[in-house]
């Protein structure tokens, strides 16, 4: 009984076979723990993907580079399939600046602007490749 | 890297628990390692929060060597004291360990276990690969508080600012008051993890520790229901290990989306599932407990009634109900046998193991810290007359519909079929779950009659589990039914054609309804690039942001908002929000119009006043939705556009 007792708890047993002495229901245990890492490890590879800004995804965004009421400067933050794009900077329909830039996906530029405080509403157009357009604005 | 981490820090966790179950109880506490594991499980968490609340009101800093300290320290300790005291007192000598491994699955039983278990996790899988983004709002809220004590290192308060009416036809906000919404056991564990693995909360972080505290629940249901069918067919004329896999199949691959599934762990409801989890596993130390007279069973229950204490208000209330319930069950089931109900209920309190909690749980609750609940007074608000409709009780569909059609349809069968069959009625199993499934209908049913007032949906969660056990177990016991016409029939029987055809048509109603329930349930994709908008855009606020600033962002039309919170990490309230529109129209619960107008009407009269009152000088909307009347408004200027999310600044 002795010898039965010490084979079951193990005490002085190589690695192999303790395994081999596991219930069955330790084999379960052990697989639904290995069946929760291959679930997690799967969630964290889809979710990383998932919000990686670039892989599968077509967005882009233009803001102001500060929070100065005169300040025109802005950023474009590009994660779109088109690499160019145009801006109009227009005041009461004045077109007051303009130009072209490319960024390339995964990339933001920004472009300096003379500041202008002039009353009514100062707007930065922007048009990339694909036809899309935001605008940002400030109203004094 | 960061996933390994992650791995190792949540493993640790059910690998600190082991060690305190076998140092507090001993290595002869006999327990299967499926029952092993769950609990090891429950109590790692719970000695993760009793042990960083302990020395968070200390003042020690919880860095993650702190953490650490907290997860092994009184685990290993414990352990170690209890393997010197067994080692050199020679009462234990390894015979006696074996004899205290109690199994459950058989070589021939696994591999149904494991395909089930493995359809479900599957099947959850499928479901958060879209649905597990850091999206829901739930989660986020939770996430920002498991935040505030990785930033700071120190227990939240947990607190908002809040928009109020100064009485003079303005509105102001508030200093921060007291909430009791969240309780610290939800985000502790959390905390922990990113504290030790560095996960950043905006991964699959925490939504795949919630798979894991879901996974631990089957196996909980499992045992549980294998332990109560084992004293209820005592003759084993059904096999205690096919009631399990029976009940694993209810509460598995069937209805794996629903709520309190895979639904609850993509949304983040952390204190039900943790409840979820710990439920069974109280209702199982009780009735081991009970059936065994073993004293250390029951003062495992009343630690883990009180970890669930300190993680979740309203599954303690439900769980205080459902032990009321077995406990009248078993005293009206029983009565012929009061005498001996008693003696064994004495038992369980002759012994140091249930005094031991009792006095540990005075000594936490009075010297260290009560949960919030307690401490804002809530208790008092869920319980009394239901004061809304929606706390006045489910119709039986509604109830049906929240525990899942079949479970219901077979459970009530079950429950109404055992009350006439003596054997099983007179057993001292069946009171745990006639008492179980009993409480909690009359709580989701008719609340009024136990002076509950909850929302009533909240409750109607908590029948799938007893449901699926008795259904599990109606299943299991469907084939008693039929008898072999050359043996003498002990019962009634049903010609083999029949039978076969009944059950059949069982099974196949069983499998519609659930996988019916599963096919609904699937969340469309596409959420991921609206979602990194919204990120970015309340990054740039933050990178932009002055101290002076007031944001304002709307809840119906934009993606994870609740998580833009975690950018600022200012006030649980802060940014503002302007929730969803059926909630100014309450009536029964009035709320500030503020986030409202801001939005909606900011060019008006009323829209203008709370400006003004409240300096809000930020705004975050969908311009799909609300754009048009911030575009007419000379007094906006739009300082950030993306094609889901626009940013507009208040000319000051």
């Amino acid at each position: 009984m002795k010898e039965t007792a010490k084979k079951k708890s193990g005490v002085g047993m190589r690695p192999a076979v303790l395994l081999r002495d596991l219930s069955e229901e330790a084999l379960a245990v052990i697989f639904v723990v290995m069946l929760f890492v291959a679930a997690s490890g799967w969630l964290f590879f889809h979710v990383n993907r998932e919000l990686d800004p670039d892989n599968g995804k077509n967005w882009w965004t233009v803001a102001f580079e500060n929070r100065d009421t005169g300040s025109l400067s802005f950023v474009i933050e590009n994660h779109s399939a088109s690499t160019t794009f145009t801006f109009n900077v227009s005041h009461d329909k004045d077109v007051i600046d303009a130009g072209d830039l490319t960024i390339e996906r995964g990339g933001r530029k920004a472009i300096s602007l003379p500041a202008n405080a002039a009353e009514g509403r100062t707007i930065v157009t922007v048009t990339s490749s694909d036809g899309s357009k935001k605008e940002i604005y400030r109203n004094h | 890297m960061t996933f390994f981490l992650f791995l190792v820090a949540t493993l640790a966790i059910p690998l600190s628990g082991y060690l305190l179950l076998r140092g507090l109880f001993g290595p002869t506490l006999p327990l299967s390692s499926i029952e092993s594991s769950a609990f090891s499980l429950a109590l790692g968490i719970g000695s993760l929060d009793f042990f960083m609340i302990a020395l968070g009101k200390a003042g020690v800093p919880l860095s993650g060597p702190i953490v650490l300290i907290a997860l092994f320290a009184i685990p290993t300790l414990s352990y170690a004291l209890r393997f010197a005291y067994e080692r050199f007192s020679g009462k234990r000598c390894d015979a006696e360990r074996g004899q205290s491994q109690r199994t459950v699955l058989t070589k021939s039983t696994k591999s149904l276990f494991l395909l089930l278990v493995g359809l479900a996790v599957f099947l959850k899988v499928i479901f958060l690969v879209d649905a597990g983004l850091p999206t829901a709002t739930d989660l986020g809220h939770h996430m920002y508080w498991s935040k505030v004590i990785v930033d700071t290192g120190r227990l939240p308060e947990y607190s908002k600012r809040e928009i109020v009416d100064t009485g003079d036809g303005h509105v102001a906000l508030s200093d921060a008051e007291p909430i009791s919404d969240f309780i610290i056991g939800e985000h502790l564990p959390f905390a922990a993890i990113s504290k030790l693995s560095g996960a950043s909360f905006f991964s699959a972080f925490p939504v795949a520790f919630l798979l894991l505290i879901n996974i631990a629940t089957l196996l909980a249901l499992f045992v549980l229901s294998v332990r109560i069918a084992d004293v209820l067919f005592a003759d084993k004329a059904i096999s205690p290990v096919s009631v399990g896999l029976a009940v694993l199949f209810f509460v598995g691959p069937l209805f794996a989306f629903s709520s309190p599934e895979a639904k609850f762990v993509s949304g983040g409801v952390v204190g039900n599932l943790l409840g979820n989890l710990m439920i069974p596993l109280v209702l199982l130390s009780f009735f081991m407990a009970y059936v065994e007279t073993e004293s250390r069973f029951f003062a495992l229950g009343i630690l883990l009634s009180l970890i669930l204490a300190y993680t979740h208000h309203l599954s303690t209330l439900v769980l205080a109900f459902i032990l009321v319930g077995i406990a009248l069950s078993m005293i009206a089931l029983t009565f012929r046998d009061l005498p001996s109900f008693a003696k064994r209920v004495w038992k369980l309190f002759a012994s140091p193991y249930p005094w031991s909690m009792f006095v540990f749980a005075a000594l936490f609750f009075f010297l260290i810290a009560a949960p919030t609940y307690i401490e804002t007074n809530a208790v008092s608000t869920a319980v009394g007359t239901p004061s809304k409709v929606t706390r006045t009780g489910l119709s039986l569909l509604q109830a049906s519909e929240s525990a899942g059609m079949v479970r219901m349809a077979i459970g009530l069968a079950a429950l109404l079929v055992a009350l006439f069959i003596r054997a099983v009625r007179r057993s001292p199993a069946f009171p745990f779950v006639f008492g179980w499934g009993c409480a909690l209908l009359i709580m989701a049913l008719r609340p009024r009659w136990v002076f509950l007032d909850i929302p009533s949906n909240r409750i109607g969660t908590y029948l799938s589990f007893p449901f699926a056990i008795l259904s599990g177990m109606f299943l299991a016991a469907f084939p008693i039914f039929y008898r072999d016409r050359s043996k003498k029939p002990a019962g009634v029987f049903v010609p083999g054609k029949l039978f076969l055809f009944a059950s059949l048509v069982l099974f196949s109603f069983a499998t519609w309804n659930g996988s019916q329930d599963n096919q609904s349930s699937l969340p469309s994709a596409g959420e991921a690039q609206d979602t990194l908008e919204v990120f970015s855009a309340t990054n740039y606020l933050a990178n932009h942001s002055l101290p002076e600033d007031l944001f304002l962002k709307d809840h119906n039309y934009l993606v994870a908002d609740s998580w833009m919170k975690l950018f600022f990490m200012r006030d649980y309230a802060y940014p503002l929000s302007r929730g969803y529109f059926k909630r100014y129209e309450d009536e029964a619960n009035p709320r500030e119009q503020c986030t409202l107008r801001m939005i909606s009407v900011p060019n008006l009269p009323e829209g203008r006043s709370c400006y003004s009152d409240l300096g809000v000088n930020l705004v975050a909307i969908n311009p799909v939705y609300d754009m048009a009347q911030f575009e007419k408004s000379n007094d906006f200027s739009l300082i950030y556009s993306g094609t889901t999310v626009q940013i507009y600044e208040r000319n000051r």
